[in-house]
């Protein structure tokens, strides 16, 4: 089975939050709890000051800190399913124990005050024990993986769109949205991006083009002093707002 | 999936074979969480016809019946057929100056008094039935000791049944009940030969049925219909609504032994509350502890004024899976002297990052999440996004990576202004 990994180029981003957008449309997730986000920093101030930003997805450690605190073996890696880190929802009793533990903080508990008014949990109030009904279309809910709209009192995150991704062909070194056999089992936020800054592919296919990407373009994980050892790569210095300099 | 969550909200068999005991998957610690070492019920068993493993229990064919495991189990996620049920213990008191003699049911009819509780083995009755039923009752409760229990496959001992009621007993004279009002063990030994069977009977040998309902309970069995009020509930009508381990449990032996107190005691005594401690220099207001709490003891609080805990010693069974599971080793649980109350407050924190009233964790001035996210900029993060900081540089820019003890110094310049 495939190791799926993502690339992302942070010389072609340009934080126009299209993932973003892309994530909550395609998992029907909350505003404001984007189990993909972009984050924004800045640095220095005005007239000097520099901004950048770094997206975000779950990690899909390969040792992952929340799978290993998780109090009810509720989350959980399947190496047979790409290495995506899954949640149980029947077994997730929404302690919140992996969003402590998570070192990149992509794990959301939304049963609580919403972090984007209004509260569309009101507006949409969940039926057979779901969080809410959102009215678009949302995956099959799968509870053994987390996929589709929540039930009440877990935690959910990225999930690397399994829903899509479990269908593509065996032994695809990459899942690349310029092929039109391919794009409909591209991740949602790959698939979107304008700037064609993500990369999705098998990091245990020695041919994909994303092992060639982290190879040649020097990638480089998060965090790793923590032994995580994220599937998610990040490329290059980072585009952003650089910091104003006047003519001396 | 959706039958799995039902069918872990409804007491189910073990095995359909052996109809007599029940079991509720939602209410075993193990099964709840692998924190829980409990294996109470396997080592209850008198025939170690039980296998607990990781909230998975197995039953052999050498079981007996004998409902001990049922009175083991600190959840009451075991039941076993021919025990009085909780929701029968419950109602006004009887006025009755006889005492009432329980009796297994080994003994025949005609060598007991009249008016016997009958149960298929005295030690299947826990602390909490043998105290509700004795509170239940202005006159004694006496166990016979029919002398046959050392050489019964289901005792071993002589008096195996001596702790339980020495617990239920303590627990009842802490109440302040009157020593005529507590249950006792009396022995009234009968001849071996006596015995209505070696071991203990089946249900349908104690049960004096008619030719009818015989035929009816025969054919109840065949179907795999209830037999011998062992109270298997339906699953559960939407069982997409149920959250089986979100729901806390009712931890029916702990609840019988509280109602039973009750009845004496405004309040329970100091020897049956547990006290938990918290170390609140150490606690963090992660509130891990209250959702894995099993049967609601711990309550995270979260209001105007603040988040916490409070703490009920009457629902706590001790079952220390807070204190496990505490990330910062904050708790401590100690057996006797709980009070009921608020257990510790943190005050709400400003997060000048997302600009909100957020429960307090102790450390700096970020929220959780927003502490995450400048976390990311530590350890390489920063040079990946900011490119290295250069030697001689003349904006004075502050590499927030180098400074793990604020992590979010790096906004914090630009919103202090705003």
């Amino acid at each position: 089975m495939a190791k799926w990994g993502m690339v992302i180029d942070l010389d072609k981003c340009t934080g126009c939050q299209a993932c973003t957008t892309a994530c909550g449309m395609e998992n029907d997730t909350l505003p404001g709890e984007n189990w993909q986000d972009v984050l924004f920093y800045t640095e220095g101030e005005y007239p000097s000051g520099r901004m950048k930003w770094l997206p975000r997805p779950c990690m899909q450690c390969e040792d992952p800190s929340c799978v290993h605190v998780c109090p009810t073996r509720a989350t959980y890696k399947d190496h047979d399913a790409g290495g995506i880190v899954f949640i149980d929802w029947d077994k997730c009793i929404g302690c919140k124990y992996c969003m402590i533990a998570c070192p990149y903080g992509v794990r959301f508990f939304a049963d609580e005050a919403p972090l984007v008014e209004p509260d569309l949990k009101e507006i949409f109030p969940g039926s057979g024990g779901r969080l809410w009904d959102p009215p678009g279309q949302s995956p099959d809910q799968n509870r053994k993986r987390g996929i589709g709209v929540q039930p009440k009192g877990v935690v959910s995150k990225c999930t690397f769109c399994y829903h899509r991704v479990s269908q593509a062909p065996e032994g695809v070194p990459d899942l690349d949205e310029d092929d039109p056999d391919l794009v409909e089992y591209v991740p949602a936020c790959v698939r979107t991006c304008p700037p064609k800054a993500r990369y999705f592919g098998d990091l245990d296919n020695a041919d994909s083009n994303v092992n060639k990407l982290i190879a040649n373009k020097k990638g480089v994980r998060l965090k790793d002093h923590t032994g995580n050892r994220p599937q998610v790569y990040y490329l290059g210095a980072g585009a952003g707002i650089p910091a104003f300099k006047p003519k001396s | 999936m959706r039958e799995t969550a039902a069918s872990q909200h409804a007491y189910q068999r073990l095995r359909p074979d052996i109809p007599e005991v029940a079991f509720l998957a939602s209410g075993c610690l193990p099964g709840r969480s692998p924190l829980s070492r409990c294996s109470e019920c396997a080592d209850a068993c008198p025939a170690d016809a039980l296998q607990a493993e990781k909230g998975a229990l197995t039953l052999a064919d050498s079981c007996l019946r004998c409902g001990q495991c049922a009175a083991a189990c600190p959840t009451g996620a075991l039941r076993v057929s021919g025990f009085p049920r909780s929701e029968t213990l419950d109602g006004p008191v009887e006025e009755s100056a006889a005492e009432l003699p329980v009796e297994c049911w080994r003994v025949p009819r005609d060598a007991m008094g009249s008016g016997a509780l009958r149960v298929p083995c005295l030690v299947g009755l826990d602390s909490g039935t043998l105290a509700e039923l004795s509170a239940l009752r202005d006159a004694p409760l006496v166990l016979m000791n029919r002398g046959w229990c050392e050489a019964c496959p289901a005792g071993g001992q002589s008096v195996p049944m001596a702790a339980s009621v020495a617990a239920a007993a303590s627990a009842l004279e802490a109440a302040g009940v009157p020593a005529q009002r507590r249950p006792r063990i009396e022995d009234r030994p009968l001849p071996p030969h006596r015995a209505t069977s070696k071991t203990i009977p089946l249900a349908e040998c104690e049960t004096r049925l008619g030719r009818r309902e015989l035929f009816r309970q025969m054919a109840g069995r065949s179907a795999g219909g209830a037999l011998g009020g062992v109270g298997l509930d339906a699953p559960a009508e939407g069982a997409a609504e149920t959250r089986p381990l979100i729901d806390k449990i009712a931890a029916l032996p702990r609840q019988r032994m509280a109602r039973a107190v009750q009845r004496f005691a405004s309040t329970l005594p100091a020897s049956m509350a547990p006290r938990l401690k918290v170390d609140e220099s150490r606690c963090c207001n992660q509130r891990v502890c209250a959702a894995l709490c099993p049967t609601g003891a711990l309550q995270a609080i979260n209001d105007q004024e603040g988040s916490g805990l409070d703490f009920d010693p009457v629902p706590c069974i001790g079952c220390e899976l807070c204190v496990r599971v505490c990330p910062e080793r904050a708790l401590e649980l100690e057996p006797h002297g709980g009070a009921s109350g608020p257990m510790i407050r943190h005050a709400h924190q400003y997060c000048r990052e997302c600009r909100s009233f957020c429960p307090g964790t102790g450390e700096g001035d970020l929220c959780a999440s927003c502490a995450k996210k400048y976390g990311l900029l530590m350890d390489g993060g920063y040079e990946l996004l900011f490119g290295k900081p250069a030697e001689n540089s003349r904006d004075d820019a502050v590499v927030p990576g180098r400074d793990e003890t604020s992590p979010g110094h790096l906004a914090a310049r630009g919103h202090e202004k705003s």
